[in-house]
C-alpha cells in the first residue's frame, strides 16, 4: 500500500494507478525468479552499422564467446531478440530504423550503447552534418560501454553489468536516481 | 549415365560433408585445442598487452603534485575535442603570475583512444591506462576530471 | 527532427503485375551492415536491385576539411574498418608525397608487414561472413580462431585491436614491439597449418560449390566498365593490383604474385581471395627476418603544412583500389579531400550480376562481393 500512497503524491504520474491487494510476498520473490531468469536469457539483436560490430562477432567467437553468459544465439529479427547492442555510428537517415526495430522488439527489451559513436557521436561529434549526438536521443539506453571500438572484455563487462540491472528489478530513472545521491 | 552421375555426385556429397565433420569433430575430443577465455574469472591473471590504449590518465605521485603545466597541446591535438582545459593563474612567492590548471576534463564517453593527445604533451603528464572495464548506467559518469582536488604541478616542470 | 522515412515503400501497386518488390535491408544479416536494397522480383527471378546508401554516412570527407593533417589519418580508421591500416596509410602517404618527406627504410618494411597482416585479417573474417551468409556457422568460428592472433600482434604493437592509428605522416607511431617478429613467425607456422582446414570445411564441401559455382558471373569487359578493383575485378582477369602496378613503400622489392582467375563467378572470387592469403604469407616471410635497422619515424614538424597543388595516392586494400585526393590550399588543414573507395564501385556491378538469377543465389553474390558499408558510405 506505501508504494500506491507514494505514487498517488506525484501528480505528474502518468496514467492510471491500480492498488494491489494483499502483502506481496509470494509475488515479489516471484519478481526476483523472473529477473533471475531474464538476465540469464537475453538474446541480442545483430544490430551493427560499423566498426563495433567486428568487435561484436569477435565478442560472439570462440575466444571471447558471450554464450557462456546466456547471451546464446544472436537473432537477426527484431522479433525474436531481447537486446539491441547499438554497435557502431547512428545517424540521421538511420534513426527511424532503430526507432522502428526497437519497437519490434518484444517487452521486457533492454539496449547497450557499444562505443563511442553510439555514446555519443564520439569522433564524428564536431564538424560533422549528419551524425546523431548518441543513440540515447532515439531510444532510451541501458548501459554505456565507452571505447572505439570496446575490446571484447569491455563489452563483457556490460553484458555482465546489464545482468546485475536486471537482477535488481531497478529502473533507469531508480538507478539514476541512486547514483545521483 | 544419369544415375552414374546422380549417385556419384550424392557419394561426393556425403563425403565433403563426412571430411568437415571430422574436423569439428576433432576439436569436439580435444579439449587443449579449446582457446577460450573466461573473462570475469580470470580478471586477477589477464594480461593486455602493455601499449593497449585503454583510457587518458594523469599520473599524481605521492605529494598530489602532477606535470601538467596547462599549455593546451593535447586539447589542440585531440581531433574531436575530447579533452578541455580551464586554466587559472597562480601567484608565485616572487608575485609573478603562473599560468596552471585549473580543471583538466576529459570526456570518455567522445575519447577514440588514437594517442595524439599523449604524442603531443612535452611534459609527459598524461598516459594511457590500460583499464577497459569503464560500463556505467549513467552517460554523465563519463565525463571525467582529470587532476585530483588540490593537486598543483611539480616543481621544474616547465 | 527524425521523422519517419519511406524505408519500406509499396511498389506493388503502381508496377505491372506479378512483380514484387522486396526490401532487404537496412536491418538484414547478410548486408554486413547497413545496405538497404530494393529488390525487384519476378516469382523468384531478379529484375531490378537498386541500393539505397547513406544509412551510415557520416561525412568523413567534409569531416577532414576541418582537422589538421595529422587528424584527419585517424578518421580514415573508421571508413574501411577491416583494413584501417592500408586506409591510414594511404593518408599518410599522400601527406609524405605532398611535403616530399623521405619514410625512413624501416618505417617502410614495417608498413608493408602491417598492410599484409591487415589484408589477412580481412579475409579470415570474410571466410566466416560469407560462409554464415550461405548458411555455414562453423567456419566462422575457424576463421576468427586465426584473425584473433593478428589482433593480439596489432594489439601489441600498435595499442588497439582495430582501428589502430599506428601510421603517421613521416612513418609509424612507434616502433615494433620487441616480440613481434617471434610473434608474426609463430603465426606463420600456425596459419600455413590451419589454413588446410577451410578447404575441408569450406572450399571441397559441396553445398559450398553447387551455391557458388557459376553464380553471379562477370566479364572482363563489365568488371573494368563498371570500374571493379581488387579481388572482384581480378577473378574476372582483369589484372589491376596497385602493389604490382604502381608499386608503392618496399612492394617492388619482394617477390609475389599477382592472384588472377578468369571463371568471374563467386567461387572464383572466393578462390582469389584464399590465394591472397597466400600470397600475403609470402610476403610477411620475406621481410620478417630482415627489418633494416634505424629511425621508425622521420623528423617533421609539429605542425604540417603542405604546399599548394592537388596530390592523389593510391593504395591496395583488401577490397580493392583505395584512392585519396587531396587538395591544398597551403594552410594547416586540407581544401578537399576525396577518396576513391573500392566498396562503391563493386557494389555498382551488384545488379548486373544478380539481374536474371534466383534470389537465393543474391546471399553468394553480394557475400563474395566483400562490401564493407562505412567504406561506401563514408
Amino acid at each position: 500500500m506505501e508504494l500506491t500512497d507514494t505514487l498517488q503524491e506525484r501528480a505528474d504520474f502518468p496514467g492510471e494507478i491500480v492498488p494491489t491487494a494483499g502483502g506481496g510476498i509470494i509475488i515479489s520473490s516471484f519478481d526476483g525468479l523472473i529477473n533471475w531468469a531474464r538476465s540469464n536469457s537475453l538474446w541480442p539483436l545483430t544490430f551493427a552499422t560499423s566498426c563495433c560490430g567486428i568487435e561484436m562477432m569477435s565478442t560472439a567467437s570462440a575466444k571471447y564467446d558471450f554464450s557462456r553468459f546466456g547471451f546464446e544465439v544472436a537473432r537477426a529479427s527484431p522479433r525474436q531478440a531481447d537486446l539491441i547492442i547499438i554497435a557502431g555510428t547512428i545517424v540521421n537517415k538511420m534513426g527511424p530504423v532503430l526507432k522502428r526495430l526497437y519497437d519490434q522488439i518484444p517487452d521486457p527489451k533492454y539496449v547497450i550503447a557499444m562505443g563511442a559513436c553510439a555514446i555519443s557521436g564520439g569522433p564524428f561529434f564536431y564538424n560533422t552534418y549528419s551524425v546523431v549526438k548518441g543513440a540515447d536521443h532515439i531510444i532510451p539506453v541501458d548501459v554505456y560501454i565507452p571505447g572505439c571500438p570496446p575490446r571484447p572484455e569491455a563489452l563483457l563487462h556490460a553484458m555482465i553489468s546489464l545482468q546485475e540491472k536486471i537482477k535488481s528489478g531497478l529502473t533507469r530513472e531508480q538507478i539514476r536516481e541512486q547514483s545521483k545521491a | 549415365m544419369f544415375l552414374k552421375e546422380y549417385i556419384k555426385d550424392v557419394v561426393g556429397g556425403v563425403t565433403s560433408l563426412l571430411k568437415g565433420m571430422r574436423k569439428t569433430g576433432y576439436y569436439f575430443f580435444h579439449p587443449k585445442e579449446i582457446i577460450t577465455e573466461q573473462y570475469p574469472d580470470n580478471r586477477a591473471t589477464l594480461k593486455l598487452a602493455e601499449r593497449f590504449r585503454g583510457e587518458v590518465v594523469m599520473a599524481h605521485d605521492a605529494n598530489n603534485e602532477h606535470a601538467c603545466t596547462g599549455c593546451t597541446a593535447c586539447e589542440l591535438a585531440c581531433p574531436n575535442g575530447t579533452i578541455k582545459i580551464i586554466t587559472k593563474f597562480d601567484m608565485t612567492p616572487e608575485g609573478k603570475k603562473k599560468k596552471a590548471i585549473d580543471t583538466f576534463i576529459y570526456h570518455l564517453e567522445l575519447c577514440t583512444m588514437c594517442n595524439l593527445c599523449v604524442e603531443a604533451c612535452p611534459t609527459g603528464a598524461i598516459s594511457m591506462a590500460q583499464n577497459f572495464e569503464h560500463s556505467v548506467y549513467d552517460r554523465n559518469k563519463l565525463t571525467k576530471k582529470l587532476n585530483k582536488p588540490g593537486s598543483k604541478v611539480r616543481e621544474g616542470v616547465e | 527532427m527524425y521523422t519517419q522515412t519511406d524505408v519500406i515503400k509499396d511498389t506493388t501497386a503502381d508496377g505491372p503485375e506479378g512483380e514484387l518488390v522486396i526490401n532487404m535491408g537496412p536491418q538484414h544479416p547478410a548486408t554486413h551492415g547497413v545496405l538497404h536494397l530494393v529488390i525487384t522480383l519476378d516469382g523468384e527471378t531478379i529484375k531490378k536491385i537498386e541500393p539505397h546508401l547513406g544509412y551510415i554516412h557520416r561525412s568523413i570527407e567534409k569531416m577532414t576539411e576541418s582537422l589538421t593533417y595529422r587528424q584527419f589519418t585517424y578518421v580514415t580508421s573508421r571508413m574501411d574498418y577491416l583494413s584501417a591500416h592500408i586506409n591510414n596509410l594511404a593518408c599518410a602517404m599522400t601527406v609524405e608525397k605532398a611535403m616530399q618527406i623521405e619514410v625512413p627504410e624501416r618505417a617502410k618494411v614495417i608498413r608493408v608487414l602491417m598492410n599484409e597482416l591487415t589484408r589477412i585479417a580481412s579475409h579470415e573474417l570474410w571466410i566466416g561472413a560469407m560462409a554464415m551468409d550461405l548458411g555455414a556457422f562453423t567456419p566462422f568460428f575457424y576463421a576468427f580462431r586465426e584473425r584473433e592472433l593478428i589482433t593480439d600482434i596489432m594489439e601489441e604493437t600498435c595499442g588497439a585491436r582495430l582501428t589502430m592509428n599506428y601510421m603517421v605522416p613521416g612513418g609509424v607511431m612507434y616502433d615494433i614491439h620487441p616480440s613481434f617478429q617471434q610473434k608474426v613467425k609463430e603465426f606463420v607456422t600456425q596459419f600455413k597449418h590451419k589454413v588446410t582446414e577451410y578447404e575441408d570445411l569450406v572450399t571441397n564441401n559441396v553445398i559450398f560449390q553447387s551455391r557458388t559455382k557459376g553464380v553471379g558471373f562477370l566479364s572482363k569487359e563489365d568488371a573494368i566498365s563498371y570500374g571493379c578493383s581488387g579481388p572482384v575485378a581480378r577473378a574476372s582477369g582483369v589484372s589491376c593490383d596497385i602493389r604490382k602496378l604502381y608499386p608503392y613503400e618496399v612492394y617492388d622489392k619482394v617477390q609475389f604474385d599477382e592472384v588472377l582467375d578468369t571463371a568471374g563467378d563467386s567461387f572464383a572470387r572466393y578462390m582469389v581471395r584464399v590465394r591472397e592469403m597466400n600470397q600475403s604469407i609470402r610476403i610477411i616471410e620475406q621481410l620478417i627476418d630482415s627489418i633494416p635497422e634505424g629511425e621508425f619515424q622521420a623528423k617533421t614538424k609539429a605542425v604540417l603544412k603542405p604546399p599548394k597543388g592537388e596530390f592523389y595516392t593510391r593504395v591496395e586494400t583488401a577490397r580493392g583500389e583505395l584512392g585519396v585526393y587531396l587538395v591544398s590550399e597551403g594552410g594547416t588543414t586540407p581544401y578537399r579531400i576525396k577518396y576513391r573507395s573500392p566498396g562503391f564501385s563493386n557494389l555498382s556491378a551488384l545488379d548486373h550480376m544478380a539481374r536474371g538469377s534466383k534470389i537465393g543465389d543474391l546471399m553468394a553474390t553480394m557475400g563474395t562481393l566483400d562490401l564493407v558499408i562505412p567504406d561506401i558510405d563514408r
